[in-house]
């Protein structure tokens, strides 16, 4: 067995360990996914009537993976197109996503790519989230923020991962990653309990080499759903193990035990 | 992350092994056509007897679900030839049910035929364009299995397994088997053959004294076959990426443009 001391070394970089199994992302039982098409499983198509096909297929989902790889139950709360302003206006809503029986652990919140290089909604600040998540501004941040002010509501311990957006070496896109990364860094020093899996940075680009491997039109094949989830465990992995003190207790979230 | 060394053009099959099932997890269900070595089939000798149990859980297969969280059928069955499957098992074991139709199709049959029944091999010209027509050879009737799948399920992946090389120099038999598997691939479209001859270990004295159970193999040895099946079709998938990308939409309606 490698050294204990190896799993906490601190040049690691997150993704430098890419684990097969799950990792110590296996310690959250509930998890959900909260996304849009790409959290969905989405496949595009061309269609032989020659139109583009959509179609999530959840069970290709990189969070069905996580949950096979993990044995854990992981919810999609996501669906194709899916922004900050529709979960919270809408789709939450209608799907009962804020329903208590389904109160998770860890929630892994994967926006963006519609609300910013789609239907170019306001970016915002981290200034546009309040004390109370009600009166927060409409904009990215502000509507963001108030998905993880209720779910932080509903499970006051739950750990919050905030997804950035790969780049793809394509612009106004790859300044609206950064855009977006910068933002997820600002809420998780705002929020407690929330980490960054910033894929903007750490991960590979999704350059035109990447997308003719993993992609199918403007989403991903079954393989790169596949190799989503590896990087989304193993970057969780990689935070559970830099901060182990703050995941001693997962197993008392949703309890209703009283720890110190 | 180094994302180009998933596709390295040096590497060789096996030289990679996953644990987790890597890409093989995109087969969301698999049909596993064999015979006892697909069956987990353990075989003892009781009181200067030998007997033999088909116990599936210890399949490579049903490893290979466990691993990859997908659903594997065994339709295998200790003793099974290709002649014996299409000719009359598959049927009467309902193995061309539609509702087992599976994504992908892992083929293991050739011992029995060529090695214990010495059935006549026949060769690549035996499968003709309708498989009714196909000679009564170990190519004609394998060919037909896989042709009575792809009727069942027109865009599964097809992976044809190779005997295993079990003495240096390897047996005649096997050689021959081998390269039939790879001339079916050729005639046949999405197939693939995975090639234990060539590149898994020697399945010699040594190996069987930690991975057999008298003629069969035993626990670790059905595991150890799971992680060089997946690791194979792992390795296959990434070197053909493309020939992989619309594996969700096999066994559904939707109609796209190949």
């Amino acid at each position: 067995m490698k050294e204990i001391k190896t799993y906490f070394d601190e040049n690691e970089k997150p993704l430098d360990n890419i684990v097969e199994d799950g990792g110590f992302c296996k310690i959250f039982r509930t998890i959900a996914c909260i996304g849009d098409s790409l959290s969905s499983g989405e496949f595009q198509v061309m269609l032989e009537s020659g139109k583009w096909g959509y179609y999530d297929m959840y069970e290709y989902s990189w969070g069905q993976f996580l949950a096979r790889a993990c044995g854990n139950t992981v919810y999609n709360f996501s669906q194709g197109g899916m922004s900050c302003r529709e979960y919270l206006n809408e789709f939450a809503d209608e799907k009962g996503l804020w329903d208590e029986e389904k109160k998770c652990q860890a929630y892994i919140f994967a926006l963006g790519v519609n609300d910013l290089a789609v239907l170019e909604h306001e970016l915002g600040t981290i200034d546009d989230v309040c004390e109370d998540y009600k009166d927060n501004k409409d904009t990215f941040a502000g509507n963001f923020a108030k998905i993880v002010a209720r779910y932080k509501e509903i499970a006051p311990d739950a750990k919050f991962f905030f997804v950035t957006m790969p780049k793809k070496a394509t612009q106004p896109y790859d300044t609206h990653a950064e855009n977006q990364a910068k933002l997820m860094y600002q809420m998780a020093e705002k929020f407690s309990n929330c980490y960054v899996i910033d894929l903007t940075h750490n991960g590979p680009i999704h350059d035109a080499a990447f997308r003719d491997k993993f992609y199918m039109g403007g989403h991903m094949t079954p393989a790169g759903y596949v190799i989503m989830a590896k990087m989304i465990m193993s970057y969780i992995d990689y935070i559970v193990r830099h901060n182990t003190d703050d995941f001693h207790h997962v197993g008392f979230i949703g309890k209703g035990i009283r720890i110190k | 992350m180094d994302i180009n060394a998933m596709f390295r053009e040096d590497e060789k099959p096996l030289d990679n092994i996953v644990t987790d099932g890597g890409f093989c997890k995109i087969f969301r269900t698999i049909g596993c056509v064999g015979d006892s070595l697909s069956s987990g089939e353990f075989e003892l000798l009781i009181d200067g007897e030998h007997q033999w149990y088909d116990m599936y859980e210890y399949s490579w297969g049903q490893y290979m679900a466990r691993t990859c969280g997908s659903k594997v059928y065994n339709f295998s069955r200790g003793g099974m030839t290709a002649k014996n499957y299409y000719t009359s098992w598959a049927e009467s074991a309902d193995l061309w049910n539609p509702e087992k139709k599976c994504q992908a199709y892992i083929i293991a049959l050739g011992v029995n035929d060529l090695k214990n029944r010495h059935m006549e091999i026949g060769t690549i010209d035996d499968i003709c364009e309708d498989y009714r027509d196909n000679k009564p050879t170990f190519a004609g009737d394998y060919g037909a299995i896989i042709q009575r799948y792809k009727e069942i399920q027109p865009d599964a992946k097809f992976f044809l397994m190779t005997m295993v090389r079990e003495d240096e120099p390897g047996d005649k038999d096997a050689e021959a088997h081998a390269a039939l598997l790879y001339q079916i691939a050729e005639k046949l479209s999405n197939c693939y053959v995975i090639d234990f001859m060539k590149y898994a270990p020697i399945y010699d004295a040594d190996f069987k004294e930690k991975f057999y159970l008298t003629g069969h193999m035993n626990p670790m040895g059905y595991v150890f076959t799971a992680q060089i099946t997946m690791s194979y079709i792992d390795y296959i998938i990434r070197h053909n990426m493309k020939d992989f990308m619309h594996v969700g939409f096999i066994g559904t309606d939707i109609k796209y443009k190949k």
